[in-house]
């Protein structure tokens, strides 16, 4: 499995460790965290805290389907990703991708993949909590 | 018309025959986010008498949750931890999820 989807605060270091390894002369490594504004109808609002949810065993299988998806397409890059769920707080991580390669070009472009088709893929949602109240992102009228 | 080999007609015939045969097909639905705000539960076990499809799973899941609809029908479900083509027939035993749209990262 090359993710997980958790509870607990999430681990740079641990996410590193299941990437890094002797023929690796790149990690890239991107965090996602809670910011303190979001856009609501074009206006910019204050954000308090994020609650995440996910369906996880689905949200794993998912997450692990696109890692190794996006390895085959970048050889030589290992990928893993760690999720948050619960509430967090304004600068909290709610997502660590980590990807190794040989060279850093791979990693980087591996890492944006992975990034972008989780955001696309993965069933997580986020409930902001805000100067506009409370609301799910994403959800339309 | 193509020739189609005899193992993909079987395998056809095979996908196909719970929906012939009419009979309890208990369905475990899942909500999530703003569907299980629109529900007020988590889960829900559907009786649904025979096999159905995606699409005729949405209109019977809309019409127990009248106030799921407006999510519904931004809501992608997943048969079996994977999104579901509306075609899809989801048999006896399946979990179908309702997946509204994500917002992970």
């Amino acid at each position: 499995m090359h993710c997980e989807v958790i509870a607990l605060p999430l681990s740079l270091d641990a996410c590193v460790a299941r990437v890094k390894h002797t023929g690796a002369g790149a990690v890239v490594v991107m965090l996602g965290c809670v910011r303190d504004h979001t856009q609501q109808q074009g206006q910019v609002v204050a954000v308090t805290q994020l609650d995440y949810e996910a369906y996880v065993e689905m949200a794993e299988q998912v997450i692990d389907a696109i890692a190794v998806d996006v390895e085959g397409a970048c050889p030589g890059t290992r990928v893993f990703v760690q999720h948050r769920t619960g509430t967090l707080q304004v600068g909290e991580w709610a997502v660590v991708v980590a990807v190794s390669s040989p060279h850093r070009k791979e990693a980087f472009t591996a890492c944006a993949a992975v990034i972008d088709r989780l955001k696309q893929d993965a069933p997580i949602w986020k409930r902001e909590h805000g100067a506009g109240g409370v609301s799910w992102v994403g959800l339309g009228p | 018309m193509g020739l189609k080999a005899v193992g993909d007609v079987a395998e056809e015939k095979e996908f196909r025959d719970p929906g012939l045969h009419a009979g309890p097909s208990l369905i475990r639905i899942r909500y999530f986010a703003a569907a299980a705000d629109k529900t007020g539960c988590a889960d829900d076990d559907v009786d649904v008498g025979a096999a159905v499809s995606v699409r005729e799973l949405r209109l019977l899941l809309g019409a127990r949750h009248p106030a799921l609809v407006p999510v519904l029908v931004q809501s992608r479900l997943a048969v079996n931890l994977r999104f579901a083509s509306e075609d899809e027939i989801v048999v006896d035993g399946s979990e179908v999820a309702v997946v509204p749209p994500v917002a992970g990262g």
